[in-house]
């Protein structure tokens, strides 16, 4: 029976839009049968001699990857093609745990990964979290404030600055904007200024306008790490030395401006390079 | 403005209220911090227009042709001043070793965010915000900005609010109670009512994280007058500038103050500390504010702050002349050169049929014209 389906005139419509079809998408696969952390994507490193590989561009990450070494876990695996859409919350790192006897998968967020921390090491009592007293674990609370405050956003610019003009075009003013606006206190200024009848546009903030600000820092930094091993004079590596190698890693390889502030100070130079090689040697390639 | 002498430093804050300063912390902690720097060398002027300022925000610093904007800046020019032996200005911090030095940099950073927040929340929070702060900002603003410069800066405050849990992301509901059963009636009351506690964070949240915070600098401060012992440094100038703008104002919801008075009475006795240190210095003089005008509305170009334009003085006008005078040279000269041009070079356009267009024409005639008298005559010529 001649149906409409098999009209010529028809077949020659559809012919317009032909249909393809394309191979199934391959799920990469992780072989690491142990905790596996995902991360941003880490620099590409042409040496192959140490694996300056596995540690990650993004400061958040590179924190927790400097955690976990730091407080003596070896048998972590990280991988980073997962994109952060893919994590909890929308945000990297998270944590892989893989189902072992009565225990269950666990995908944990960044602040589950401290808890499952002390669970592997059994360090759940240490009331002053490693500090030797607990005025020192009250200034390490200042020189948090001073690493997530002045430091970040001068590392955030510095990589603004690094990238093609293009992409600081397409980068929105708005986006730049709020994640300045929460990092700094008090917020800046919109480009556009307050008074005016345009509505508020952009961020009133360069590198140069915080400079003053930064080099202080980076000195109070080295001041304060003198010739210790460890920040605050702790016999232990603390929170607060993970988080100072993930800023001053990230600097160090940021733009002339804000690595040479660094690099003035030795001590900060040597104590990042000896904590790297501690922080590598504990993660392996998922 | 008043001429400034060439050593007056000029600071540019918000204006001042329930004696106070300024409704700032910064710029109280500017004036502070001057009035025990550089006594009697320096004025002030209260500024309505944040726009004025390098960075887009007060305070700001005028001295000849420097302007230096934001407060950390400014106690790094004044401590720059003190270096100049003429200058007779004192560095507060001179006292403090190195290691001190640095304490008080990550100190100054705590006090910038988690007390900056505190008094963030108390002005911009839904219970403070619209009944006293708007107010109090549009009385000192001029028309139109009093109707809208308000809301900016709280939404300026708001990205950083939210990110510390003391303000609710807008279109975050709390969690309904599926086990209750309401009448239509009721929701809809239910959804009046928390829309505008669209901002409201938990009291008991919001309590233990401001005691938290003053804890910390209750045993920073141990029971000593300051907090690097009896000498007053910025650390103790930056903390008590926000702790007198908990206290002083007139707050509807007074929760900060209250917590600060109950609990805390140490830094409360330190912020007065301050206040009384500073206030043994005689009065600076309060300059006459900038008028009003109506090219605040447009954005002021941000290389172009407020100390440059009144200090050009007769060599920089003569080379601006000069300036002028070359770039108008520039232009005349070319533009006689192209009008020369013009006058010299003829430029003619003539149109020449090509030979198969007329050959085609004159046929064509010939058509024509045998038509009109009839075949008799034959085929004349066209060109006849």
């Amino acid at each position: 029976m001649d149906s409409f389906f098999d009209r010529t005139p028809f077949l020659k419509f559809l012919n317009k839009f032909p249909l393809y079809t394309y191979p199934a998408i391959t799920v990469p696969q992780c072989h690491s049968q142990g905790p596996t952390l995902w991360i941003a994507p880490p620099r590409a490193s042409d040496d192959q001699t140490t694996n300056s590989g596995i540690l990650s561009t993004d400061v958040e990450c590179l924190k927790w990857q400097a955690y976990i070494a730091l407080r003596g876990l070896t048998d972590i695996a990280v991988r980073w093609d997962i994109s952060p859409e893919g994590g909890i919350d929308g945000r990297l790192p998270c944590l892989h745990v893989p189902a072992i006897g009565d225990i269950s998968l666990e995908l944990l967020a960044p602040r589950a990964i401290s808890r499952w921390v002390d669970g592997r090491t059994g360090n759940w009592n240490d009331q002053l979290n490693g500090y030797r007293d607990s005025s020192l674990k009250d200034e390490s609370t200042a020189w948090v404030s001073l690493l997530e405050g002045v430091v970040h956003t001068a590392l955030t610019l510095s990589q603004e600055s690094s990238q093609p003009a293009f992409c600081q075009i397409l980068k929105t003013a708005v986006a730049r904007g709020r994640a300045l606006g929460v990092t700094l206190s008090p917020p800046p200024a919109p480009l556009t200024g307050l008074s005016s009848v345009l509505p508020p546009f952009g961020t009133n903030i360069t590198l140069s306008s915080i400079q003053g600000q930064y080099a202080e820092a980076i000195t109070s930094l080295s001041e304060r790490l003198g010739t210790d091993r460890w920040f605050l004079a702790s016999e232990n590596p603390t929170a607060l030395d993970a988080l100072a190698f993930a800023y001053l890693h990230g600097l160090l390889h940021s733009q002339d401006s804000t690595r040479i502030e660094v690099t003035r100070h030795v001590n900060l130079v040597a104590w990042e390079q000896r904590v790297r090689t501690q922080v590598e040697a504990a993660f392996t390639d998922a | 403005m008043s001429a400034a002498k060439p050593t007056t430093c000029t600071l540019h804050i918000w204006p001042s209220r329930w004696n106070l300063p300024s409704i700032d912390p910064t710029c109280v902690a500017a004036v502070f911090h001057l009035q025990l720097t550089i006594p009697g060398k320096f004025e002030v002027v209260e500024c309505t227009n944040p726009d004025v300022s390098p960075s887009g925000k007060l305070p700001f610093l005028t001295h000849g042709h420097a302007a230096v904007s934001s407060l950390p800046a400014i106690i790094s020019f004044v401590s720059s001043l003190a270096k100049t032996t003429t200058s007779g200005a004192r560095d507060l911090d001179a006292s403090l070793s190195a290691q001190q030095k640095a304490k008080k940099t990550a100190w100054y950073s705590h006090v910038e965010t988690n007390i900056g927040d505190l008094v963030a929340y108390s002005f911009y929070s839904d219970d403070n915000f619209w009944d006293f702060t708007s107010r109090t900002m549009a009385s000192m603003l001029p028309i139109p900005q009093c109707y809208y410069v308000p809301g900016r800066i709280r939404e300026m405050h708001r990205p950083r609010l939210e990110t510390a849990g003391l303000m609710k992301p807008p279109g975050s509901e709390p969690e309904k109670d599926p086990s209750a059963k309401r009448s239509n009636k009721e929701d809809d009351k239910d959804k009046y009512a928390r829309a505008f506690e669209q901002d409201r964070v938990s009291p008991l949240r919001l309590l233990r994280r401001t005691k938290a915070s003053f804890a910390l600098y209750a045993n920073l401060l141990n029971r000593q007058k300051f907090f690097f012992g009896d000498q007053l440094t910025t650390l103790d100038i930056y903390f008590a500038s926000h702790i007198l703008l908990l206290l002083d104002p007139p707050f509807p919801n007074t929760m900060m103050g209250s917590i600060l008075e109950e609990s805390y009475p140490t830094l409360v006795e330190h912020a007065r500390n301050v206040q009384a240190e500073v206030s043994q210095i005689p009065q600076y003089p309060i300059a006459p504010a900038q008028k009003y005008s109506l090219l605040s509305l447009i954005p002021r170009p941000l290389s172009n702050p407020v100390g440059k334009e009144s200090q050009l003085d007769k060599t920089d006008l003569r080379f601006r002349r000069m300036r002028l005078a070359w770039f108008a040279l520039a232009v005349g000269g070319v533009a006689c050169y192209i009008v020369q041009l013009m006058l010299t070079v003829n430029i003619r356009v003539e149109w020449k049929p090509q030979r198969g267009q007329e050959n085609g024409a004159d046929q064509d005639n010939e058509t024509v014209v045998a038509d009109e008298e009839g075949n008799d005559d034959g085929v004349q010529d066209g060109n006849e």
